[in-house]
């Protein structure tokens, strides 16, 4: 093709096609160029690659070491050629290196010298024995290779796994190809080496993760799952034995839980050991480091290595390497994975990731079945729950329609459920509720609010009321609403003993009314007999004492001290019964003013006593103000009357803050009450002494009572005969919102 | 002034509105031993009173009373209603009513129906003390009613 324009690289094949053994006749004829065309291009390329590559000292004419056999001629030839080629090679990513029959290596390129670590042109004459001194096994596999490829020809290819520059093993592919000398015989090979390893563990990381993945979807809980997975790890990697490690994540304790080895009593015996005892949280330890960072560790030599606890027991079950990994979910550490191995074996990067995605995969797994547990823990509750419960349980669907009712509804009332189905609650009668009650009811479903003891009355098998109380709540999933669901209890025995109870509670209600109605009636009533007793008694004595004799007189008089004392004991009795029947409405009312008024309702009292009343500042309180007043009136009154004579009077009214409520007290230094009367005192008419000691009829204790009662508090007496008496009430402390 | 220069005066027309006779009785022996000249008119019950006061059946030739003592407890029409026509009726409604409970208690009961007498009195069970309360009527008529005399 005239006017072809030739550029380097195509000039560059050209000239290789001649190194390779085309005659310059073909190629000038093939490439329609000229021989002297040819050799300048051959020329130039030589000159531009060309490199001190040759072997040291020229080969002799005896015949070479390193290709017997070759004349001095071929020998140049086949030099060059091959300079030529490893010049060409000399750029090459990938390790290439040529050996000649007898196994001596001819050279190499400069990736093979980076690879192997080993200086090429020393290495020159050597044979692969002296490449892997420390592993003959790696020597031998090659040399076996080499030997095929001498017996028959050609090219071959073979995976293997090599200690490279700095002792650590890369899976390698090597291609080797024989070549021939001029003479036709195989003078020697040529072999390149890819470093697979990155694709090997790629491979291996997807083959581990594959199994344990079915592992994991065959196994229903982690402790079935375990040893498949330990196994899976180490037989792929070749590490010794593994084992699991779970967390107690409430107390921090940790322990064993499955382990896996090959048939190796020893490393048997060793993990049976860690499996033995649970572990305590703390500082030092292997696992414990793990579970506690939630990092893995990697201990080069467990033998030598203090914080590794079980360092001995390792070192007879000869192990030496050890890593461990966290099972995590999300930020939580589970437990750990742990891996031994029987070699001595450096971090490994590409084994720490490949670990922890494994660690994540059972997390993973551990969360699910740990989920499904539960599930199944609260199914078996909820059926448990249904089976012991004397309610029912129902579902209804978005439109109201009952879809679900369990049998304890028809054992419970027994009305069959069937008719009810699929129908709406106000669909069906129920004599106690109003089209409005059922209004409010709908409304409150159709706003999807939850409903509390929804009372309804259906009609029972034999006609009789059935009594149903129904609470439910709305369903959403996914915020959608579903519907409503809940349960039902059979109220019909509640309902007949609140009818009884009301009854009762009507009935006494009645009696009581009426009883105080008596009570105020018949007290009003006997007033006035009294007074015709008692009034025409002093008549009598006034107009006509004169012819009495002094017997008449004394009789008349105790005529008509009885009756005064029957009229206090009716006026008591009457003012006793109004404390119920007239009391106010309880409002809040300072209790100060009432002390006030009690005190100045007392003022004679007071003054003659010559009693010192002290008191705290008093709150406010919901009381009866009247009532209120006629309490302190009766304590400071009582107070007074049962003073001692021989000592100054002192009344102290105080108030102490108690949770809920004020304690209110009027103590003084009286008297004093024996203990065996603190409660008689407060009943009506109880005295503890007579008339002639001191005056009253006993009412003034149980009016406070009653009227402490009304207000929901309570009263009672500290006191020792000679040392004074407290008497202690209490009072509701104003709620927020009734002032 | 005194009790000499009152039996001059005209007497004090008391009606006694009360269906007890010991009462009654009662009553008057009190008012036998007051100050005041009186003349003490006496009905059993409400209805009897009310035709007192407007001076029908009976009734047509007495004298309009200077003051009312009123018990509440009576046959017929009790002492509220009539405290209550009383005081709804312009041309009796300036006649002091005095009203006589037997109780405390029924006293405070008749204040909150808010019907204006013009004196409680608690009927006492000594005799003592009933002359004094008489007394006291009878003191306060001596000091109302004679003022409008003595312009």
């Amino acid at each position: 093709m005239p006017g072809r324009q030739w550029d380097a690289a195509s000039k560059a094949k050209v000239v290789l096609e001649g190194l390779k053994g085309r005659s310059e006749s073909a190629i000038c004829k093939r490439h329609r160029i000229k021989p002297a065309e040819y050799r300048r291009w051959r020329k130039q390329f030589l000159a531009n690659i060309a490199r001190p590559f040759e072997p040291r000292r020229a080969p002799s004419a005896k015949g070479s070491r390193l290709l017997p056999g070759m004349s001095q001629k071929v020998w140049e030839e086949s030099a060059k050629a091959l300079r030529v080629a490893q010049e060409l090679i000399e750029a090459l990513p990938i390790p290439v290196f040529f050996k000649a029959r007898d196994g001596k290596h001819l050279g190499a390129n400069r990736a093979w010298e980076a690879y192997f670590g080993v200086d090429r042109e020393a290495f020159i004459g050597r044979t692969v024995d002296e490449l892997f001194v420390d592993t003959p096994e790696v020597a031998a596999q090659h040399q076996a290779a080499d030997e095929d490829l001498w017996r028959n020809p050609g090219t071959r290819s073979y995976e293997l796994e090599v200690p490279v520059h700095d002792g650590r093993f890369r899976h390698t592919l090597n291609y080797k190809a024989t070549f021939a000398g001029a003479d036709g015989e195989i003078a020697g090979l040529i072999g390149a080496i890819i470093d697979i390893t990155e694709r090997k563990r790629a491979e291996q990381r997807q083959a581990i993760e594959h199994r344990i993945t079915r592992i994991l979807s065959e196994s229903e809980t982690a402790t079935a799952a375990m040893p498949g997975v330990l196994a899976a790890f180490c037989e792929t990697l070749g590490w010794a034995c593994g084992a699991r490690w779970s967390r107690d994540a409430r107390v921090g304790a940790f322990r064993c839980e499955e382990t896996w080895t090959e048939d190796d009593p020893a490393v048997a015996a060793f993990l049976a050991g860690s499996r033995e005892s649970t572990y305590q949280p703390g500082q030092a330890g292997f696992i414990r480091r793990v579970l506690g960072t939630g990092e893995p560790a990697w201990i080069v030599d467990v033998t030598a290595e203090e914080s590794f606890l079980r360092g001995k027991q390792a070192a007879k079950a000869g192990l030496r390497s050890a890593f461990a990994l966290p099972i995590r979910l999300g930020n939580e550490v589970l437990g750990a994975l742990e891996f031994f191995h029987r070699d001595t074996q450096q971090p490994d990067e590409w084994l720490l990731k490949t670990g922890a995605a494994i660690g994540l995969q059972i997390g993973h797994f551990m969360g699910r079945t740990q989920a499904e547990r539960e599930l199944r823990h609260s199914e078996a509750r909820f059926r448990s729950l249904t089976g012991l419960s004397p309610d029912w349980y129902w579902e209804q669907d978005e439109e109201f329609r009952l879809t679900v009712m369990s049998s304890r509804f028809v054992e419970r009332t027994g009305i069959d459920p069937g008719p009810f189905m699929g129908r709406r609650r106000w669909d069906d009668p129920s004599p106690n509720l109003t089209e409005s009650d059922w209004a409010r009811h709908k409304g409150q479903l159709e706003r999807h609010e939850p409903f509390f003891d929804f009372e309804m009355e259906r009609v029972g098998p034999d006609g009789i009321s059935v009594w149903l109380s129904v609470t439910g709540e709305p369903v959403f999933e996914d915020r959608k609403f579903r519907g409503y669901r809940g349960v039902g209890t059979d109220i019909t025995e509640r309902k007949r003993a609140q009818s009884v109870l009301r009854a009762a509670y009507d009935e006494l209600a009645r009696s009581n009314s009426e009883l105080q109605q008596f009570a105020y009636v018949a007290s009003h009533d006997l007033q006035e007999p009294l007074r015709m007793i008692g009034s025409y008694t002093q008549l009598l004595e006034r107009r006509y004492g004169d012819k009495l004799d002094g017997d008449a007189r004394d009789f008349m008089g105790f005529i008509v001290d009885g009756a005064t004392r029957m009229k206090q004991l009716i006026e008591d009795l009457l003012a006793y019964s109004r404390v119920g029947t007239r009391g106010k409405e309880l409002r809040p009312v300072p209790a100060q003013s009432a002390l006030d008024r009690a005190l100045a309702n007392l003022r004679a009292a007071i003054e003659s006593s010559a009693a010192q009343i002290t008191h705290d500042t008093l709150p406010d309180v919901n009381a009866d103000d009247t009532q209120l007043v006629q309490l302190f009136q009766n304590l400071i009154g009582n107070s007074i009357k049962f003073r001692k004579k021989e000592e100054p009077m002192r009344i102290h009214v105080g108030v102490q803050d108690t949770e809920g409520e004020w304690r209110f007290s009027v103590a003084d230094n009286g008297i004093g009450i024996e203990q065996q009367y603190f409660e008689r005192i407060f009943m009506v008419f109880q005295r503890l002494h007579t008339r002639d000691e001191y005056a009253g009829t006993g009412i003034g204790l149980a009016i406070c009572k009653k009227v402490i009662d009304r207000h929901r508090g309570r009263i009672w007496v500290e006191s020792a005969p000679g040392k004074g008496s407290t008497f202690v009430f209490t009072l509701p402390k104003i709620q927020k919102g009734e002032t | 002034m005194s009790a000499e220069m009152d039996r001059t005066a005209p007497p004090v027309e008391i009606l006694l509105v009360e269906d007890n006779l010991g009462d009654a009785r009662l009553t008057r022996e009190a008012l036998k031993e007051g100050k005041v000249y009186n003349n003490l008119h006496w009905v059993k019950d409400g209805v009897e009173a009310l035709d007192f006061l407007h001076k029908r059946g009976k009734y047509t030739d007495v004298p309009k009373p200077d003051i009312i003592l009123l018990d509440l407890n009576l046959p017929k029409k009790d002492g509220r209603e009539v405290l209550q026509e009383i005081k709804s009726d312009s041309r009796l409604m300036r006649i002091p009513v005095v009203v006589l409970t037997t109780s405390k208690a029924e006293e405070d009961v008749l204040r909150t129906y808010t019907l204006h007498a013009n004196c409680y009195v608690t009927k006492p069970v000594d005799l003592e003390q009933f002359i004094k309360v008489v007394q006291s009527i009878d003191n306060f008529w001596l000091t109302v009613v004679t003022l409008p005399n003595g312009k």
